[in-house]
């Protein structure tokens, strides 16, 4: 097995803690080792990361973004609206509309701030079954009875009919095959396949039920909610983390879309983990710190590339897989694919903990990135539309840089939802005109 | 019509940034950011000249060729300032460095300057073609009464050869902001060790300046000769980015020639077989892409052989 020259590499280049990043870069490299070698190598982890985060936005964004281009019925509003935003009454005041908007936000941001605390105090005192409970709820719902309104407007709009039987066949074996995916144990790619899709699905019914101006103040106000939340002391979601890390258990994100409010949620830590760094060939040798030894005798030692997405659906998928406290849960398959540790082991020190996990990001991010972006396409101005796509992603490189320095859990949306927010509004009122009327007299600029 | 035209368009005027994509920067994370974050400086260039535009056309009357000119100006500084980003850093050689796939290659920094390059075309290019080729898929054709009044483009100009225009805009300026930056980062590199290395950037503005102005004579329907002239600055400026990577006259020309052999004679598959066989043989093969000149000529082709296709 390659283990033994990779160890012998690790401990050759600095034989500290971060070692294992030599592996992974080209291996025909001998120069000595400046300082900032370990810096640099970690950024270049972190890059593949970033890409390995791109990758399922992107594809989220593409689906709602192909859905709302196509099909009608999500781009227009028929007068039905959550139960959330209360103020939907048509007027042409910019005041009033302004204000409404506010307003529905702020009762939205109501509801989340009640759901979150409402998670914070199932998960202080240990209710592991109500919490868990909620998100089986809550998926199956977005598994079936929202796929079914979709599947539905879809074959609307492209005019076919197939039968009733067989809709109702391949309806109830993809949301059955979700549910065992999301809940249980699956493929890899098909969980990630059911996330990217829930979320896609999830932004789409906000995108169709928000009122017009009401999603911009909701985005806004969700950003803000999420820094307060993560960033100051007393905020619930660091306070969330900070219990899941005392308790070395996975943090959950996914408890977060739940019954339809979703939460937003970066999580995060340790881009850069040292020790077990992106390939688990290499982990072999830290694993002895954080775990016990005989598990080493069985390294099945798998490709990095599937294992480094794992780290995110991981996160997702955590939650339900360790309240159960099963052995066999999706968390400890994805697990054992990076180092080989006995499922449902506890870990020995948070520390270790943190740095197994990469980068995460929460379903909510997904979401609220799609809402964005599927709203921005709504106009009809691709310009907006490939604007805001890319100032989302830089945001996202931007928070994950941030993440590299501090450490620590990070919101997600911020950074992206406003540098997304500028460029939309910018490009809807000043770019376009510019490059309409430069593309009007056939410029080529 | 709508969808396949409008596809066929994507396809063929994305078709040089995606090979260059697959080529240089898709295996490489690092790379791939850079190339996010190129696309993402030119928006903000666009941004702030566009904020001029608006700025001014309040205040004066007709301000639109100067707004454009300012607009170019904008871009070329975007790209100083991208360089400015500390990226001459990543490619000094005989360190490790952050980007190994980059920095490694022959051409480092101009490999970086491709990179970057490619974002800001690819996105420029998107900006100019996306709503165009929105309005092609339909409903209606162009040249319709109706798209006639809204304005949005006016075809009465190119008539039914407006998607090709659209697409061969599309690779221009793609291919047209790699060399570009090319030049200017090459400026900027040198800029403090030798007076005369503003040439390059010069070569650049002006270039820039030229096609862009060259441009508006297509609203007067000189198409076809707009473009030739167009394609004869473009294979001018990859030759001199060829001179500036430190190639030569005589060796541009045979890279052009040896990649439109290698096209004709289906070299991609017969390399694929033989590297097959190779593996087979022998499974301990480094992997390394495109280590030396090798990338420059390759560079140089797979521009000047696409245009060949489009053109056919």
């Amino acid at each position: 097995m390659p283990s033994g020259t990779t160890e012998q590499d690790g401990g050759g280049v600095s034989g500290e803690t971060h070692t294992t990043y030599g592996t992974n870069l080209i291996s025909n490299r001998n120069e000595p080792e400046g300082e900032n070698q370990v810096e640099e190598a970690e950024l270049k982890y972190g890059a593949s990361h970033v890409i390995h985060l791109f990758v399922p936005v992107s594809m989220c964004m593409a689906m709602v973004v192909f859905t709302m281009n196509t099909i009608t019925f999500y781009s227009q509003n028929n007068g039905r609206h959550l139960l959330y935003t209360p103020f939907v009454k048509e007027t042409d005041s910019i005041v009033e509309k302004g204000l409404m908007s506010l307003g529905n936000a702020l009762v939205m941001l109501f509801v989340v701030v009640m759901m979150t605390i409402l998670l914070i105090v199932f998960y202080k005192y240990k209710f592991y079954k109500l919490i868990h409970g909620w998100l089986i709820i809550s998926s199956f719902l977005l598994l079936f009875l929202f796929t079914t309104i979709y599947v539905q407007e879809v074959l609307k709009s492209f005019d076919i009919s197939p039968s009733a039987v067989l809709v109702i066949f391949g309806l109830g074996n993809y949301g059955v095959l979700g549910m065992m995916c999301i809940h249980w144990k699956g493929p890899l790619r098909l969980q990630q396949f059911y996330l990217i899709t829930m979320s896609a699905l999830m932004a789409l019914v906000f995108i169709k039920y928000l009122p017009e101006w009401t999603v911009w103040f909701v985005l806004f106000v969700i950003s803000v909610w999420d820094l307060v939340a993560v960033l100051t002391p007393k905020g619930p979601l660091r306070y969330l983390v900070e219990t899941a890390q005392e308790r070395n258990e996975p943090i959950f994100p996914a408890l977060i879309y739940s019954s339809g409010v979703i939460y937003p949620y970066v999580i995060v830590t340790a881009v850069e983990n040292p020790k077990n760094g992106s390939i688990s060939v290499a982990s072999a040798e830290p694993t002895n710190l954080s775990s016990t030894q005989p598990t080493e005798a069985q390294p099945s030692v798998k490709r990095p590339k599937v294992k480094r997405i794992a780290q995110k659906v991981q996160v997702e998928t955590a939650p339900s897989a360790n309240n159960v406290n099963e052995g066999e849960t999706s968390t400890a398959r994805v697990e054992r694919e990076r180092v080989p540790i006995v499922p449902g082991q506890a870990y020995a020190r948070h520390e270790e903990y943190q740095e197994e996990k990469g980068v995460k990001l929460g379903l909510g991010d997904f979401i609220f990135y799609s809402v964005l972006l599927g709203k921005a396409s709504s106009y009809f101005d691709w310009n907006t539309t490939i604007a805001c796509y890319v100032a989302i992603l830089i945001g996202l490189c931007f928070t994950l840089v941030l993440l590299a320095v501090f450490k620590r859990a990070l919101p997600a949306l911020p950074i992206s939802i406003f540098s997304g927010l500028i460029f939309y509004f910018c490009t809807r009122w000043i770019i376009t005109p510019f490059v309409t009327r430069v593309s009007q007299s056939c410029f080529l600029y | 019509m709508g969808y396949p035209l409008t596809i066929a368009c994507y396809i063929a005027s994305f078709s040089p940034a995606i090979a260059l994509f697959y080529s240089f920067i898709a295996h490489d994370p690092v790379q791939i950011i850079l190339f996010f974050l190129g696309s993402f400086f030119w928006l903000v260039s666009i941004l702030f000249s566009s904020l001029i535009w608006f700025g001014l056309s309040s205040i004066l009357p007709d301000t639109f060729l100067i707004s454009l000119a300012i607009c170019i100006f904008v871009q070329e500084f975007s790209r100083v300032a991208y360089f400015m980003l500390g990226l001459n850093k990543i490619t000094r050689q005989g360190q490790i460095s952050v980007a190994p796939g980059v920095s490694d290659l022959h051409n480092a920094r101009h490999m970086l300057a491709l990179v970057c390059g490619l974002g800001m075309g690819v996105i420029s290019a998107l900006f100019y073609t996306m709503n165009a080729f929105a309005i092609f898929s339909g409903p209606g054709t162009i040249g319709l009464p109706d798209a006639l009044e809204t304005g949005v483009i006016d075809p009465n100009r190119a008539g039914k050869y407006l998607p090709l225009y659209y697409t061969l805009s599309a690779f221009l300026l793609t291919v047209f902001h790699v060399t570009w930056t090319i030049m200017v980062w090459d400026t900027c590199h040198k800029i403090k060790r030798s007076p005369s290395a503003f040439i390059p950037a010069a070569a650049a503005l002006v270039s820039h300046l030229f096609v862009t102005f060259l441009s508006s004579l297509n609203s007067r329907g000189f198409h076809v000769i707009v473009f030739s002239i167009q394609f004869l600055v473009l294979l001018i400026c990859i030759a001199y980015c060829n001179v500036i990577m430190g190639g030569t006259i005589g060796s541009f020309v045979n890279g052009i020639s040896q990649s439109i052999i290698d096209a004709i004679t289906l070299k991609q598959i017969r390399v694929l077989i033989d590297e097959r066989k190779m593996r087979n043989q022998r499974h301990a093969v480094p992997d390394e892409p495109m280590t030396e000149r090798g990338g420059v000529n390759e560079t140089g082709g797979s521009n000047s052989s696409a245009p060949d296709t489009i053109d056919a």
